[in-house]
């Protein structure tokens, strides 16, 4: 994983900001870290083409 | 001696008059008391409820009355379980000022009410996020095989102490492989029952399209009768294993194995004759849509208090729980969709299949000292990567059995038996055929470990 740029850094404030939650700067890092490596995953996922009828899995049944 | 009894050879023992229910759990709690300072898998231990309880069992002997199929057995429970009078604490310190809980996790009851009795939390990653048991608050639960490494986690404390031979079984949460990895890594079994099949009333939760309650046992036979009791149901007719078909799942589940348990998955798959290896579609994103779920409502779920009280978690916990509320919401609902589109190909899968084969963590234990393991050649963390195999099989919500592995030469090694939704019995017959086999069974802990 590499660096977080000042433009994702300025992403994940900018979303904390959204839902009211403040940053401190011990968590600033690891916050960063863990948003890059979600950031790879949603790419694995957002990759896969769904048709419009897939719903989400609300009331999941197995 | 109870240490290393069965449950139900100690019910049995109980049931007979050969040993008291208070003789049973006092041995427990002293076990529990002198010998966990070099694992540390026990958070609280319930003395006088337990021995309350188990006098209740001995003058139920004395009067004549039958007795529950599980009494006086002792277990431990995670420290998410609510245990009445006792404030669940789920690993942090977070949540130590909350109300005791008014009464005992729904599975609880139904242990208790078979005559088991709890005796002890169990140690955890705080709010099970996490593969490790090192845990900021209480310690890091070490493997009972070997100290220097890992249990494996959330639910280490209650693997480790199943393989130390403190209690028969114990109970777990599993949502991205957190009863199957430490099974795995201690040598014990372990049964993720399907997704909603046990209620999870009083089990505090983490993510909640995934989280499901389950437990650890010495023995496949406890880890059944102990599954029908949380299940409020009459054990179903197993299917003779031979009837079953069983497959081996290939691609990524079969990359990145240590040699031993390729050859022990080899001589597991010639032992039931399964030949075919099945490549189930899209697992890395199945694998993704997990890790994204969780987070996301994980994060969820702590989002008042991490505005308020953000530094009384482990950093770690913290920064990976605001990274999951941070999500943005299209994520989010295209990763459930996606657990929609994935459920329709695993069903197709069993239409052919009845029991999928496969590991559930690639190598022994990694030493807490030098926490990565090796992946397509990189030596990567192992925190964040022991699930590989585990969380995407937790996507579907399918039962998955953790079955140790006998005569590997390593320290523990596990493999993941899979089934449809609801058919826990094909599982529970594949496991009998190995364990009879002498392929499968709970690993014993060397003799150094003993003394």
């Amino acid at each position: 994983m590499t660096a977080p740029s000042s433009d994702q850094e300025n992403l994940v404030r900018a979303r904390a900001t959204a839902i009211e939650l403040e940053l401190s700067p011990t968590c600033l890092p690891g916050v960063l870290r863990n948003s890059a490596l979600l950031a790879h995953y949603a790419k694995l996922v957002e990759q896969h083409p769904l048709p419009d009828t897939c719903e989400p899995a609300y009331e999941y049944v197995p | 001696m109870t240490r290393f009894s069965s449950a139900l050879a100690i019910a049995e023992a109980i049931r007979t008059g050969k040993k008291s229910a208070v003789s049973t759990i006092q041995e427990t709690l002293n076990t529990l008391r002198t010998q966990d300072n070099d694992i540390r898998c026990v958070t609280h231990i319930f003395e006088s409820e337990a021995l309350e309880q188990a006098q209740k069992i001995d003058a139920m002997r004395q009067a004549g009355h039958t007795l529950p199929p599980l009494a006086g057995v002792p277990f431990g429970v995670k420290d998410l379980f609510d245990i009445a009078g006792h404030v669940t604490t789920a690993g942090s310190i977070v949540l130590r000022n909350m109300p005791p809980a008014q009464k005992d996790a729904a599975i609880v009851q139904r242990l208790k009410a078979a005559g088991a009795i709890p005796v002890a939390t169990l140690n955890m990653d705080e709010f099970a996020y996490g593969f490790a048991t090192v845990n900021a608050h209480y310690g890091t639960t070490r493997n009972p095989h070997d100290p220097a490494r890992m249990a494996g986690g959330s639910s280490g404390g209650s693997a480790a102490a199943v393989a130390a031979g403190f209690l028969p079984f114990t109970l777990g949460s599993d949502t991205n492989g957190s009863i199957r990895i430490p099974a795995s890594l201690c040598g014990v079994w372990g049964l993720k029952p399907t997704f909603g099949r046990l209620p999870r009333a009083g089990a505090y939760p983490f993510s909640a399209s995934l989280d499901v309650v389950g437990s650890f046992a010495s023995s496949l036979d406890d880890l059944i009768t102990t599954f029908y009791v949380m299940d409020g149901s009459s054990p179903a007719p197993e299917p003779a294993a031979d009837t079953l078909r069983v497959a081996r799942l290939g691609g990524w589940f079969a990359s990145n194995l240590a040699p031993a348990l390729g050859a022990a998955l080899d001589r597991v798959c010639a032992s039931l004759q399964a030949t075919n290896t099945i490549e189930l579609p899209e697992v890395a994103s199945a694998r993704a849509a997990s890790f994204l779920i969780t987070a996301a409502e994980g994060g969820n779920l702590h989002l008042p208090r991490l505005r308020k009280q953000a530094e009384e978690y482990d950093p770690a916990t913290r920064d990976r729980l605001i990274a999951g509320a941070l999500l943005p919401s299209s994520t989010y609902l295209q990763t459930q969709r996606f657990r929609n589109w994935f459920r329709q190909k695993i069903h197709e899968v069993f239409q052919n299949t009845d029991v999928l084969i496969a590991p559930a963590v690639m190598g022994e234990a990694p030493l807490l000292d030098e926490p990565t393991i090796m992946v397509d050649g990189k030596p990567v963390s192992a925190r964040a990567n022991l699930g590989l195999f585990t969380q995407p099989l937790s996507l579907p919500g399918l039962p998955v059995l953790c079955l140790p592995l006998k005569n590997t030469g390593t320290l523990p090694l596990g493999l993941q038996l899979v089934a449809a939704p609801g058919r826990e019995a094909a599982l529970f017959s594949i496991a009998r055929a190995l364990k009879n086999s002498g392929l499968a069974g709970c690993v014993p802990l060397p003799e150094k470990e003993l003394a």
